[in-house]
């Protein structure tokens, strides 16, 4: 059985190395057609999130978080929020951000026992919870942008990837010029994002390092590894749980919410 | 029991018909082809100068050896044919060889019961028929010694009381005497010529020792793998 | 005299050779002992883990993932009814991100279950009911977590009072989290749900009426599936791995064995050409020398598999009690494995002289006594 698949194994790979033209060609997709099924998986709906989080700062400094997080993403528009469980003397800090579609995004951030103060348009870009993961990032998609296009292939850690650029409109309120996202084509996973800046720099860079099947049986990028320009830490997502098609209420997506859920010891439905 | 035979009579026991037997590939000859009979009761001493071919022919009357060419008959079966010869060894015939071939790990007693293993015998039959043989060859008192223990005509006499382990109807002895000094080898001849009357065994000696020849009741000589003379006639035997 | 008296004779004519192959019969032996006791100890402790709490049956829906998907509690109601089932009680366990820990076992189990009565508490108490919103902690999870009794310990989105560190009895058990499953439920939002279902049989229930029982259960849960707890032994990876790894070693073990006996079996021959042909020559056999020769290296075999396990026993003893590996090697020195060894030894003994004895029939016997 076993010496089977090893043999069949043998086979393709002896096949792929004899014909390489035909292994390429068969695999040029669509950009737009590709871009809107990843942005379908993006816009999943209503989400409860169990992650852990951990910033690495170069000084060797490190702080863990336990988070959950609340999510309503739909064509129309978006909203998260994420609220740290743990550790202790940080428990109930949280924050909101929302942005329909074709505005720009706002939200608040929450300490405990009752500190809200307003994420404005200059702290998009800035870190959540001190990490490498900004604000606006949790809310855009790259994916629903306007221009759309493949731009070359590459292998991220054996696994051949179709690189995508995405190209915002002007109505998308994006700080970024462009995105490029290396695609495995098979997952449907994204495995690395860039986003550049309007001067061709890398500012934000996203590395996918675990993918796994999430409850509705699609694979998704389970763990991540966030790094931005100019900033000395590196933040690493551990995702350990998802669930769709939970009810929310408007409620738990204001600053009402925020406040409540910190109180009540974060219950969710 | 006793059965004096004369030439010519008595059941036949061996036929030898152009027996021969080369080594190497044909280049060395032992037997170059040899005719003859012998009949039940008989002791024929088979006598000549070494590397004549008498030990190679009693190899194989003993189907120790096998013919490269001729027919060699057992009570008109063929030795080669055979289906399974160790019966044959163990049932029919008894060996006694010039430098006894015993095993050196093993009593004195024990030796003689090793044939009895194809006898399908209890333990208890096989030591009591051991003491007995032992006994008659007059080593009695010897039953629990080893073989390094004994002297040369005692070993002699435990290979003799081994060959009868089994009741054979024919002893092969191969130049028992060649390593006896001439006290021993008498004692051994006479224990040989005891059997062969009081059992009537059919008994083959090969010697060169032609004192011993006369003892016995035909005389074959043989020179370079070939029968030269055979006494044919069979001189009077002491019979009761 | 006996035939035995013969093959052992042949052994003992050259004590100094036969005591050197006995001696490489069993260090090979030995080494068998040891290496495939310390394999099926690590067996016996997972086995040991399920037989602690007296579980025969888990049905679970392992459709994917490492952990099973969670289904309707209501499951374990009906299973209950189904003839043969003694006793059951659900679990919720789930390998979840606890703090600053990596993945951890967490294990929500029924309140008043049975799978609760085999944990002994080290320190503190047990949940007070079955609604408490505490867990205690196996020993090595404590460790972990660097926790004692009076922390709290934050599970998904409840802190959780530690209440007690308990010892399980198997590794699995120590380092997990354990607590009330409607507490678990709450903490995971799996209100209602479980993913195992612990069966216990009535006993003596024979193998067939198990498998029928399984058929059983797969129309009431037809995502699911009733799995042997043996099964689910076998099928552990690092078990697998240890198992595998003894065994090879010892068949390396076992290979220099056979050349060991073969060499001695072959030498004895050769040095015996003499006395066969006359065994021979007075009417043996050639299946009768094949036989002894085959009886003198099962006997190698035996005297060296029994001198072996011995040693090995000994040997394994020894690495039990010694303070570096004490505690974390629990060797399973049964009688079975005991036997297997000797058995094992006998075997390696009859194949190396498989070929010396070959060679001995083919002898002839005249050339035997001459040459």
């Amino acid at each position: 059985m076993h010496n089977h698949t090893a043999f069949f194994r043998f086979v393709c790979l002896s096949v792929a190395l004899v014909f390489p033209q035909l292994h390429a060609q068969e695999a040029v997709p669509d950009a737009k057609e590709l871009a809107a099924r990843l942005s379908a998986n993006v816009l999943d709906g209503s989400s409860l999130v169990r992650l852990k989080m951990e910033v690495k700062k170069s000084g060797g400094e490190k702080v863990t978080l336990q988070l959950q997080v609340k999510a309503r993403r739909t064509n129309a528009s978006s909203e998260v929020m994420y609220q740290v469980l743990w550790p202790k003397d940080r428990k109930g800090e949280s924050f909101l951000v929302k942005k329909s579609a074709g505005g720009s995004p706002s939200g608040s951030v929450f300490v405990p026992p009752d500190a809200v103060s307003a994420i404005t348009s200059d702290k998009m870009k800035g870190g959540a919870f001190g990490s490498d993961l900004a604000y606006e990032d949790l809310v855009g998609n790259f994916f629903g942008w306007p221009q759309q296009a493949m731009v070359g292939t590459e292998v991220i850690d054996r696994v051949p990837c179709q690189i995508l650029e995405s190209k915002p409109g002007k109505g998308d309120h994006s700080s970024y010029s462009h995105v490029r996202s290396w695609i495995d084509m098979k997952r449907m996973v994204p495995l690395k994002i860039e986003k550049y800046s309007s001067g061709g720099q890398v500012v934000s860079r996203i590395d996918t390092t675990r993918v796994a099947e999430d409850d509705a049986n699609r694979k998704v990028p389970a763990s991540l590894t966030l790094q931005r320009a100019g900033q000395n830490s590196v933040t690493e997502i551990e995702g350990s749980n998802i669930r769709h098609d939970v009810s929310f209420s408007d409620a738990d997506f204001s600053v009402e919410g925020l406040r409540a859920s910190s109180a009540s010891g974060s219950k969710t439905n | 029991m006793v059965e004096t035979v004369k030439n010519g009579q008595g059941t036949l026991v061996y036929e030898a018909v152009g027996l021969k037997k080369h080594y190497d590939g044909g280049k060395v000859a032992a037997l170059r082809g040899v005719d003859l009979q012998i009949r039940q009761g008989e002791f024929v001493a088979i006598v000549g100068p070494s590397g004549c071919g008498k030990s190679t022919l009693l190899q194989m009357l003993g189907s120790l050896a096998t013919a490269s060419e001729g027919v060699l008959n057992y009570r008109g079966q063929s030795i080669a044919d055979m289906a399974d010869p160790s019966e044959y060894r163990a049932h029919e015939i008894g060996f006694v060889f010039q430098s006894f071939h015993l095993l050196p790990t093993f009593t004195v007693a024990e030796n003689v019961q090793i044939p009895m293993f194809e006898g399908g015998s209890s333990r208890a039959q096989r030591i009591e028929r051991a003491t007995e043989l032992l006994r008659s060859v007059g080593l009695e008192h010897r039953l629990t010694h080893f073989p390094s223990e004994l002297s040369g005509g005692e070993r002699q006499r435990v290979a003799i009381a081994r060959g009868l382990a089994n009741k054979p109807t024919v002893v092969l002895a191969d130049e028992p005497t060649g390593n006896l000094d001439s006290v021993n080898a008498k004692q051994i001849i006479e224990l040989l010529l005891k059997l062969h009357r009081d059992l009537g065994v059919t008994l083959v000696l090969v010697t060169h020792d032609l004192a011993i020849a006369d003892l016995a009741t035909r005389t074959i000589r043989m020179k370079d793998g070939r029968v030269i003379s055979d006494s044919g006639v069979t001189p009077p035997t002491d019979s009761p | 005299m006996t035939f035995f008296t013969i093959v052992v004779r042949g052994l003992i004519r050259r004590p100094v050779r036969t005591g050197l192959t006995l001696v490489g019969i069993s260090i090979g032996i030995a080494a068998v002992v040891a290496l495939v006791g310390m394999a099926w100890g690590y067996e016996k402790s997972i086995e040991k883990q399920l037989d602690v709490i007296g579980v025969d049956l888990l049905v679970s829906n392992m459709s994917a993932g490492i952990m099973p998907k969670v289904f309707d509690e209501k499951i374990q109601e009906k299973i209950a009814k189904l003839p043969h089932v003694a006793e059951t009680t659900s679990v919720l366990m789930q390998l979840l991100s606890i703090e600053d820990a990596p993945m951890m076992m967490v294990s929500g189990r029924e309140w008043g279950g049975f799978t609760w009565n085999k944990l002994k508490i080290v320190e503190g108490r047990m949940p007070k009911d079955g609604s408490e919103q505490a867990v205690v902690l196996g020993t090595l999870a404590a460790e972990v977590l660097k926790k004692k009794v009076g922390d709290t310990v934050q599970v998904e989105t409840s802190e959780l009072a530690v209440v007690g560190i308990v010892d399980g009895g198997a590794v699995v058990e120590n380092g997990a989290i354990i607590l009330p499953i409607s507490v678990m439920q709450e903490a995971t939002g799996n209100q209602g749900r479980i993913n195992f279902v612990d069966i216990r049989l009535t006993p003596n229930t024979p193998k067939q009426t198990v498998e029928e029982l399984g058929k059983q259960i797969q129309v009431i849960f037809p995502e699911g599936r009733a799995r042997d707890a043996s099964e689910v032994v076998s099928a552990n990876q690092g078990f697998r791995i240890a198992r595998a790894m003894s065994w090879s070693t010892s068949l390396l073990a076992i290979v220099v064995g056979v050349l060991g006996v073969m060499n001695t079996m072959l030498m004895t021959v050769f040095e015996r050409t003499h006395e066969i042909g006359i065994l021979l020559a007075v009417g043996w056999k050639r299946r009768r020398i094949v036989y002894m020769v085959l009886c003198e290296s099962a006997l190698l075999g035996f005297l060296g598999g029994v001198t072996g396990v011995t040693l090995g026993a000994l040997g394994l003893k020894i690495l039990e009690f010694t303070p570096a590996i004490r505690g974390l090697l629990e060797p399973d020195l049964s009688p079975k494995l005991m036997l297997i060894s000797v058995a094992i030894a006998v075997v390696v003994g009859v194949i190396s002289g498989l070929y010396p004895a070959w060679r001995s029939s083919r002898l002839s016997p005249s050339l035997a006594i001459h040459g």
